[in-house]
């Protein structure tokens, strides 16, 4: 098993020394990252392109900064893990503590996990925001996710008012 | 090749948007939120009950109309906070603002199809009530509902026919709870490919064989359900991939009852209570994953003797059916009740194509009981004490 998120800078030297298959993926900053061909199979879309013939290559992922990819390629390979061993209270535990980023961090983890088609990852962190929403008041929310406000008060008593069964 | 250098050549303009976007304004204070896409707003607004959705309203004018299209739709009783049971004037007023909020979100989404629709609701017994419910439900059935959550009780509520003729399911829950409910033929369940039944009656049910009307079928989970045992029942469902029966509920006066499991493409089985069932199993030719967790009687359960009888027999009648699992789980107490079988040394073992063995505890001679026959065998787990051997060709004395 390969240590957590190895960035190699020069990919076309890394010669794999394990028996595994490897796959070099590369971030919208140029880092590269050389992982299990099993842990970069979890993305649907990294799947897709190995199927179809390009995985000798270096993967890039455009939309992806390295230390978002980093954090991906943790969250993966944990996943790898955890699928061998089918413990799901530890896989829980994890989670949670993975998931525990800023809202910042959060939005770049969603828009990866779309990217690349990680079913998992994306409602991971998709069902972060849902609990963080949850029972707020719109105000909370607004301050937490810097939702800028475009309705006017009165708009706002409007909707409200239209919605009085939902706001109770 | 092309397509790899072509996602290489257009990042740098990706780069450009992203720092236009980000012009004037630190990463800390943009609203991420906002500027995700609809569909991922809409899978966010999917994990929470749909009430919490629609006050997303008041946000901003970005928020106002998302929830309209949201293809998921929950809807639990619990965020009605009822004063108390007790007080039934109070109870049922609450249930009616409860079900007018169910009708207001159905009038005025968008109309768009439902992928999945969960209910949950602990009283639903009056007829007023009954008929609205039945009225929800039929909207998620005319809008093409793929996923059905019902989690239900209510004294004499039945689910509504047309759940059990709705063509576009994929996966259907139905939990009547407390009460165990008479099971109706399926009979237009032509793409349903999950099923999850808790608390079902299948006594009543005419042809035995109420699954065979699912063609494409592949994961069954049985739980609490209430099998004929007077005659066979059958499952019998071509591209079953994954069976679970939970907790069976059975009569101690009846003959257990004779389940008749034909199931070409089952690779999975799962099966867990204090009580064994008469399993037959017919072309289990795929099965690879076996799991079964025999566990203890429950302690107010008087006559555990009786019930007791029957359950070596049936268990090692089980095994044997499963005779091409590759991975097999066993609990402690399935061990112990094994071990009560007499003359296993002589006996042929029920496996014979083992590869990996997880126990609850360490039984020298069921273990070679179990691996004597299969001569890949490569792996086995105790848990407790925890102990993992590799390629045991003493097969796991230790």
């Amino acid at each position: 098993m390969a240590s957590s998120s190895s960035s190699l800078p020069s990919p076309s030297s890394s010669s794999s020394s394990s028996s595994s298959k490897k796959l070099v993926l590369r971030s919208s900053d140029e880092k590269h990252f050389e992982v299990d061909e099993a842990v970069a199979l979890q993305s649907e879309m990294i799947k897709q392109m190995v199927e179809d013939g390009f995985g000798g290559d270096v993967i890039p992922l455009l939309n992806v900064s390295s230390n978002i990819l980093s954090k991906v390629i943790d969250y993966c390979k944990k996943h790898v893990d955890f699928d061998s061993k089918k413990k799901m209270d530890d896989r829980r535990r994890w989670d949670a503590e993975y998931i525990d980023v800023g809202v910042d961090e959060l939005y770049h983890l969603i828009m990866a996990a779309n990217y690349r088609n990680i079913k998992g990852l994306l409602d991971l962190t998709c069902q972060k925001v849902a609990d963080t929403i949850k029972g707020k008041k719109p105000k909370q929310i607004r301050i937490i996710f810097n939702i800028k406000n475009d309705v006017t008060p009165e708009g706002e008593q409007k909707i409200r008012k239209e919605h009085s069964w939902a706001f109770e | 090749m092309d397509m790899v250098k072509e996602r290489q050549r257009s990042p740098p303009k990706r780069q450009n948007i992203k720092e236009k976007e980000g012009e004037g304004e630190s990463d800390a204070c943009r609203d991420r939120l906002s500027n995700l896409p609809d569909n991922l707003i809409h899978h966010i607004l999917s994990f929470m009950d749909t009430i919490y959705a629609v006050r997303t309203s008041v946000l901003s004018r970005r928020w106002r109309h998302l929830w309209t299209s949201i293809p998921c739709l929950s809807f639990d009783v619990d965020i009605m906070h009822f004063a108390t049971p007790d007080e039934p004037e109070i109870y049922e007023g609450e249930w009616d603002h409860f079900m007018d909020l169910v009708d207001e979100i159905l009038i005025r989404r968008d109309g768009s199809d439902i992928r999945k629709f969960r209910f949950r609701d602990d009283d639903v017994d009056f007829l007023s009530k009954v008929n609205r419910l039945e009225r929800a439900l039929w909207y998620a059935v005319r809008h093409n509902v793929q996923e059905l959550q019902l989690e239900i009780n209510g004294d004499g509520f039945e689910f509504p026919p047309c759940i059990f003729s709705c063509e576009s399911l994929r996966t259907l829950e139905l939990n009547p709870r407390l009460q165990c409910m008479d099971f109706y033929n399926p009979m237009g369940f032509v793409g349903l490919k999950t099923m999850y039944l808790c608390c079902f009656n299948f006594e009543e049910n005419t042809s035995g064989d109420p699954f065979s009307t699912c063609p494409v079928l592949e994961n069954l989970v049985l739980e609490h359900c209430c099998f004929p045992p007077t005659e066979v029942f059958s499952i019998s469902a071509l591209q079953l991939t994954n069976l679970v029966i939970l907790n069976p509920i059975k009569n101690r006066t009846c003959p257990s009852p004779k389940m008749m499991i034909s199931a070409p493409r089952l690779t999975s089985f799962k099966y867990e209570s204090c009580v064994t069932l008469n399993f037959n199993f017919q072309n289990l030719c795929s099965i690879d994953k076996v799991d079964i967790n025999l566990c203890p009687f429950e302690r107010s359960r008087p006559n555990i003797g009786e019930d007791f009888c029957v359950i070596p027999q049936e268990l090692a009648g089980m095994l044997k059916g499963l005779r091409n699992a590759k991975d097999v789980v066993l609990s402690f107490l399935a061990l112990q009740v094994l071990s009560t079988l007499s003359g296993l040394e002589s006996e042929p073992s029920p496996f014979c194509n083992l590869k990996s063995l997880r126990l609850r505890h360490n039984h020298n001679d069921i273990i070679t009981y179990l691996i004597k026959d299969s001569p890949s065998f490569e792996t086995m787990v105790v848990d407790h004490p925890r102990l993992k051997l590799e390629n045991t060709g003493e097969h796991g004395c230790c």
